[in-house]
């Protein structure tokens, strides 16, 4: 928490003095709230399910299961499995040299699809963005960091009372990832080391029940090789790739501090 | 007053009433009882008590026609019959069964005062001895509520402790006599007798720690107390505030302020904690929750709350902290919400209205505006209406209401002198609980009165002493201005990281009531007490 | 749209904001800080655009509302692109297809278009109040709302050269006013009683009915595209209110 206190202060005297809303310059009123969602020393496991966007060729589908440890009100360290794909899954193989490439034979690729904008210039305009451009993760694994200074609570039209952790979330892991070729084979085209940065907010419903939404850029190296052409040597294409993906996920929370009771007969 | 409205029931009862053809026999009317045709067995009843030669005989129906009623729900009716045959003393065959009958009749009636005084002026220990130990309990309970209501606390304190332990009023009777033991520290304290105040708030800390302890501390068995015991979840948050005040009142502020903490938030005793706990921090010179607490209590969420005192607490912290215009802004508020209300509180109650008069503000929803009751203050009349007493006298109304309408309605009872006979007994108990319910506005009003005139008098002594204290500033050469003397404390510390803090600029989220905190300016000189 | 169907709009947003004010008759908020009932707001707003298929945008717009209670208002505005053009995406596909496409000069791709000026107004729905604390140092209370509207903007798009790629942006076709309809949400943070920062993500939309050309074999025919044409902007604001 305190390693927040410096740039938070920085930003107090960037921001409009809250004096000015003060009753009587003698007298200063606080509020000092005990949280009701207190999520210190909670772990959490959540379902996630969401789609990339702004992506303008690949249109991923995608589903996550997240486990975290709340080291304290600010702090969580999370393992995530992400998967558009099913794991070791691939179907036949194409003999051939270079990259593995896959007959599309089985639907083990369920959330990996191209969007109407790559029909349309394969199609219509007949053009081909690069293969690079084409690569998808099939499926991550890696540990994040999620800080979460801000803590918001609402009410909606004046009526019923909403609480949210907002956060940011940076991390790494390892990610199989592919893409289809124009005759609709796929080509296995590696794993490799993906950073990934985001944020996000988680909406209480109850204490040991929460709500997320996540927008999470995952950086990769979307590395083609394309084969020799006739009597020519072949090339390779390499890419930095984004794909931003958009979660909704729902959360369990368990083990912290015992809810406040703050009157009990037992 | 009370006596009187029995009294009334029994004369219309004891009227000559001319028996109807055919007269029925007792076992007719037993038979029907038995049978459930409490209607038809109540008229049987009637006609054997009033035609039978066999004194036995009519003893019997007379218990027994009390009993039809209360089985039909007629219970001021019912009364009138259980009382009949518990005053013949006894020598009345049903008479113990008749005084269980009257608490049964007071239970379902919410009458705490009537039926306990009628049953105080006719006890009979020696007779009441043989009577069902759990009725026998609730019996003491309810004379034992009544003596504390007359302040008579050693009487009171006797039939409490005569209730049995595994009675479901024994709960309430331990909490009666804790409570008598605060208000003997009081008055020990008053009497400044310190060693007696002591020993009392010390007794009523043990007798609350025993009704929390019925709970076992521990769920399964406090939901086995939950099932045994009369409303004893609300007796153990009334515990909660009570331990808080027997602290108090020891002077362990400390501890007083747990407690007060513990009552639950937006709970029914939440306002008196609020007011309370601000005394607590007052008196252990925590200042800034003292007006934290007071912060919360006049939020809009508690409206125009009838806390006169309040105000003079907040005004005789602001003095303490040598906030001397605050102090003195507070003041005024209390004058001009509190200290005007005093004349037009004395007019209506001196000016000689019937009770009756007076009952029109608890018993009408809507009041005309040429009714005297409109000029109450609204404060005052919330501060009234919030009395539990007001809803037992409504749950009487109501009942009574609805039992004329039933006896009416009642068609094997149409044109019978039982019909008559009981819609008088309704109709007189109506008349009567109108004037009850006056008396008892008439007596919170004045009540109210005296109680901001008493305020209003502290009010005067504050100020008085701030003009001193605002000459010893001028003569020190140093500014009445407060933010010229000295320093606003600095934030509160945020307990830990489980907790948010927000700057309070005017805006009540409901969230946050009851954790406000104050920070004030020091302006106190070094050498201000 | 017509004027029936705005009304009808408008008349459920003011019935639902009605409504809601007699649902709060125990409000979670009294004495709100932030109320923005009958109040006027003038705005200048830097934007730029996200989600981008073949162009880019960053655009700067002044605008009015006014809101009728704490829930609903009205927002009127007019703004230029003064960045506007295709990304670099494009040009690096039309790159590698040179030869493919020769003689073709209106590029078979929707959301080809970007906007110059554009002019619109909408409703403001604004349902949920709060506020935001930061480590225990900084409050801000927010609104979070949601707009929708129409207008009209003036679209252009590239054609493509002779000389391929080079000059692939060097005719610029001016494409037309169009009607255009946008719709979004976002946070309006209250710095001072007057003064607030919106934070908002926006999709701007006109229906595009676009007569390009494709290559059937080696001859260049026309292909009609249709579809809506888009462009997501993030918008931060600063409002004025009074």
């Amino acid at each position: 928490m305190k390693t927040t206190r410096i740039p938070v202060a920085i930003l107090c005297a960037l921001w409009l003095p809250a004096a000015a809303y003060a009753q009587s310059v003698n007298e200063r009123v606080h509020v000092l709230q005990k949280r009701d969602y207190s999520v210190k020393g909670k772990f959490e496991i959540g379902l996630f399910g969401g789609l990339t966007v702004g992506d303008v060729f690949t249109q991923q589908f995608a589903h996550t299961l997240t486990f975290d440890y709340h080291v304290n009100e600010a702090l969580a360290i999370e393992a995530l499995w992400m998967s558009s794909k099913l794991p070791f899954a691939n179907g036949t193989r194409i003999a051939g040299s270079g990259q593995a490439e896959y007959k599309d034979d089985k639907n083990f690729r369920w959330g990996e699809t191209y969007t109407g904008a790559y029909d349309q210039v394969k199609s219509d305009a007949q053009l081909s963005p690069s293969n690079a451009d084409l690569v998808m993760l099939s499926n991550y694994i890696g540990v994040a960091v999620q800080f979460s200074p801000i803590y918001g609570k609402w009410s909606l039209f004046n009526w019923g009372l909403g609480h949210a952790d907002i956060y940011l979330t940076a991390g790494g892991g390892v990610a199989t990832t592919d893409y289809r070729k124009a005759n609709g084979n796929w080509v296995d085209t590696g794993t490799y080391f993906v950073g990934s940065f985001g944020g996000g907010f988680r909406i209480f419903l109850a204490r040991w029940l929460a709500l997320r939404l996540d927008l999470r850029d995952y950086t990769f190296a979307a590395r083609v090789e394309v084969p020799a052409q006739g009597g020519g040597g072949g090339t390779v294409e390499t890419k930095i790739r984004n794909s931003l993906y958009l979660m909704f996920g729902v959360c369990l929370l368990f083990g912290g501090e015992a809810p406040v009771e703050i009157w009990s007969p037992y | 007053m009370k006596t009187a409205i029995l009294s009334a029931s029994l004369m219309l009862l004891s009227s000559a009433a001319l028996a109807q053809a055919p007269a029925a026999s007792i076992t007719q009317a037993v038979e029907s009882y038995n049978a459930g045709s409490f209607q038809r067995a109540a008229l049987q009843f009637y006609e054997v008590k009033q035609t039978d030669g066999n004194a036995a005989n009519r003893a019997q129906a007379e218990y027994y026609l009390g009993q039809s009623l209360f089985r039909l729900g007629m219970y001021q009716s019912a009364l009138a019959y259980f009382n009949a045959a518990f005053v013949a003393g006894p020598a009345h065959p049903y008479y113990l069964k008749g005084a269980e009958g009257l608490i049964k009749v007071a239970e379902a009636l919410r009458d705490d005062t009537l039926i306990p005084s009628q049953i105080n002026k006719y006890y009979n220990a020696q007779e009441f001895a043989a009577m069902d130990p759990m009725a026998l309990s609730r019996i003491n309970f309810y004379v034992g509520l009544l003596l504390y209501r007359q302040e008579k606390y050693g009487e009171s304190m006797a039939f409490l402790g005569a209730v049995d332990e595994s009675s479901p009023v024994f709960a309430k009777a331990l909490f009666l006599q804790g409570v008598i033991h605060i208000r003997l520290g009081v008055r020990a304290a008053a009497a400044r007798d310190e060693a007696g105040s002591q020993r009392e708030y010390e007794q009523a800390i043990a007798l609350f720690e025993r009704i929390i302890d019925l709970s076992g501390r521990e769920k399964q068995k406090a939901l086995a107390a939950i099932a045994r015991y009369d409303n004893i979840v609300r007796i153990w948050q009334l515990c909660t505030l009570n331990l808080a005040r027997a602290y108090y009142g020891k002077g362990d502020y400390q501890k007083a302020v747990q407690f007060y903490e513990r009552i639950p938030r937006f709970s029914q005793d939440w306002a008196d904690a609020l007011f309370e706990v601000g005394w607590a921090h007052f008196m252990r010179k925590d200042f800034g929750k003292a007006l934290g607490a007071l912060h919360t209590l006049h939020s809009p969420h508690f409206g125009e709350m009838f806390v006169p005192e309040s105000w003079i607490l907040k005004a005789t912290i602001y003095f303490h902290v040598c906030l001397y215009e605050e102090a003195e802004e507070n003041l005024k508020f209390f004058e001009d919400t509190y200290a005007k209300m005093i004349p037009v509180l004395r007019e209506l109650t001196e000016k000689g209205l019937p009770n009756e008069a007076f009952s029109n503000l608890l018993l009408k929803d809507k009041l005309d505006e040429a009714d005297p009751m409109a000029k109450v203050p609204a404060m005052v009349r919330r501060y009234i209406l919030e009395n539990p007493r007001v809803e037992n006298f409504r749950h009487f109304l109501r009942s009574l209401d609805g039992e004329g309408r039933a006896i009416a309605e009642t068609s094997e009872w149409k044109g019978s002198r039982l019909a008559e006979e009981l819609a008088g007994i309704v109709t007189v108990q109506r008349n009567l609980l109108e004037k009850t319910a006056g008396g008892f506005v008439k007596a919170n009003l004045l009540s109210a009165a005296q109680t901001i005139q008493g305020f209003s008098n502290h009010a005067k002594l504050i100020a008085l002493e701030i003009t001193p204290a605002k000459r010893e500033l001028v003569k020190a050469g140093v500014s009445i201005k407060a933010e010229e003397r000295g320093r606003l404390a600095p934030r509160p510390r945020v307990v830990d990281e489980t907790y948010n803090y927000w700057p309070f600029r005017g805006e009540y989220w409901e969230d946050e009531l009851g954790y406000y905190e104050y920070t004030v300016r020091q302006a106190c000189l070094k050498t201000e007490k | 749209m017509g004027v029936r169907k705005i009304l009808l709009i408008v008349g459920s947003c003011l019935a639902l904001s009605a409504a809601a004010q007699a649902v709060a008759a125990e409000p979670i908020v009294r004495n709100q800080l932030f109320g923005l009932g009958g109040r006027f707001e003038a705005s200048l707003t830097p934007a730029f655009s996200v989600f981008d298929k073949y162009t880019r945008h960053m655009t700067i717009s002044a605008g009015l509302g006014y809101f009728f209670n704490d829930y609903i208002g009205l927002e009127f505005e007019g703004g230029y692109a003064v960045l506007h053009g295709d990304r670099s995406l494009l040009k690096e596909i039309v790159s590698t297809a040179v030869d493919t496409l020769q003689g073709i000069k209106k590029l078979p791709l929707s959301d080809l278009k970007y906007m110059t000026w554009f002019v619109q107004g909408g409703l403001v729905l604004c349902p949920l109040y709060g506020k935001l604390e930061l480590s225990s140092e900084l409050a801000v209370s927010f609104h979070l709302y949601f707009v929708g509207g129409a207008g009209v903007a003036d679209w252009r798009y590239h054609q493509l050269g002779d000389a391929l790629p080079d000059d692939f942006e060097r005719i610029e076709v001016d494409y037309g006013v169009k009607p255009t309809f946008y719709f979004g949400g976002g946070l309006r943070f209250h710095i001072a009683r007057a003064w607030s920062l919106r934070l908002e993500i926006r999709d701007e939309f006109f229906y595009d009915k676009y007569e390009a050309e494709h290559k059937v074999a080696t001859t260049v025919e026309p292909k009609t595209i249709t579809d809506f044409n888009h462009v997501t902007l993030v918008r931060l604001s600063m409002g004025w209110s009074f």
